[in-house]
């Protein structure tokens, strides 16, 4: 009977110590597994980013390149240009979303392109160029190029 | 023996370890934390475009209206005309003296092409001549005082061979 009571009391005074032990436990793994989420989910915006940067820049040169024999590449040549096609080979498998606004003079939607992807996009890269091009009128406008890549 | 627990020392002396390490597990999850937070917020603060893009498409576009300047000889700027050429000509008038003010309906244009390829941040155009005299302020007053400011230039040369400095500032504060 004594030999119980010694189990018993022995039980419920390591309660508390079990307790403080896998709280200071819990508290780190659960810390480290939120720091470890959270830097996976900032190298995975940065590599999109990285991807974004790279799909314009690789778009505003082609751009660049399609002015022919005027001094700037026009709208109307911009508009016909089949998008999904440049998109599949550069995207790597990622959905994305292209948008091309004129803001000056008359700010408005050109071109938008989209992917078919339906994912829920948990980390999403941006990227924007700016570049002139000629409208119907003649005049030098400004194109915004947006891209949203995930 | 009444079967009622007994705290002995060795217990006590457990338990006390035991509340050190839980102390200190929770200081170092709240450096990590800390650390984790410090570096999230380190790189915030950027903006999207590109300050020296910005100033080329701008100088690039044209003006998009019809402005009549009364400079002596009236000037009519015509919508294809260019906005870096519209500055050449307002810098060189007023490197030549001319008063500001009659420059202010083109300047309202020239702000209007910035304000739509900066927007939604604050910023400002300066031209300069040597030696850093400001001949032309557009925009914001208080770009400076942002978190973090980006600046673009480009050099400028008007027909009589004088060279002129564009610096446009863009801050990551929005208007």
């Amino acid at each position: 009977m004594k030999n119980d009571c010694l189990a018993v009391a022995g039980f419920f005074e390591d309660l508390p110590v079990l307790a403080f032990v896998l709280s200071g436990v819990m508290s780190l793994i659960l810390t480290g597994t939120f720091v470890a989420r959270h830097l996976e989910v900032e190298r995975n915006q940065e590599h999109l980013d990285d991807l974004a940067h790279r799909i314009v820049d690789s778009l505003a040169g082609r751009i660049c390149l399609s002015r022919g024999t005027e001094s700037l590449p026009t709208v109307v040549a911009l508009i016909a240009w089949n998008y999904s096609a440049i998109f599949r080979d550069l995207c790597e498998g990622h959905g994305y979303l292209f948008t091309v606004n004129s803001v000056h003079p008359s700010p408005e939607e050109l071109i938008r392109a989209c992917s078919d992807s339906r994912d829920t996009p948990e980390s999403t890269g941006h990227a924007v160029r700016f570049v002139n091009a000629l409208d119907a009128r003649n005049l030098r406008i400004v194109l915004e190029a947006n891209i949203l890549v995930w | 023996m009444s079967g009622r627990p007994h705290w002995r020392e060795g217990g006590q002396l457990a338990a006390l370890d035991a509340m050190v390490f839980f102390a200190a597990a929770l200081v170092v999850s709240c450096l990590i934390l800390s650390y984790d937070t410090d570096s999230s917020v380190g790189g915030g603060g950027g903006i999207c475009i590109d300050p020296d893009e910005a100033l080329s498409v701008f100088l690039d576009a044209s003006v998009g209206s019809e402005v009549a300047l009364q400079i002596g000889d009236p000037i009519v700027i015509r919508p294809v005309d260019q906005a870096g050429e519209c500055l050449l000509v307002e810098l060189q008038a007023l490197s030549e003296g001319l008063q500001a003010s009659a420059f202010d309906p083109l300047n309202e244009i020239l702000c209007g092409i910035l304000a739509d390829i900066c927007e939604p941040y604050k910023w400002n155009l300066s031209v300069l001549v040597d030696p850093a005299y400001c001949i032309l302020a557009l925009g914001c007053d208080s770009v400076d005082d942002a978190v973090s400011v980006f600046a673009g230039s480009t050099n400028l040369e008007d027909h009589r061979g004088r060279t002129y400095l564009a610096v446009l500032t863009v801050s990551s504060l929005a208007c």
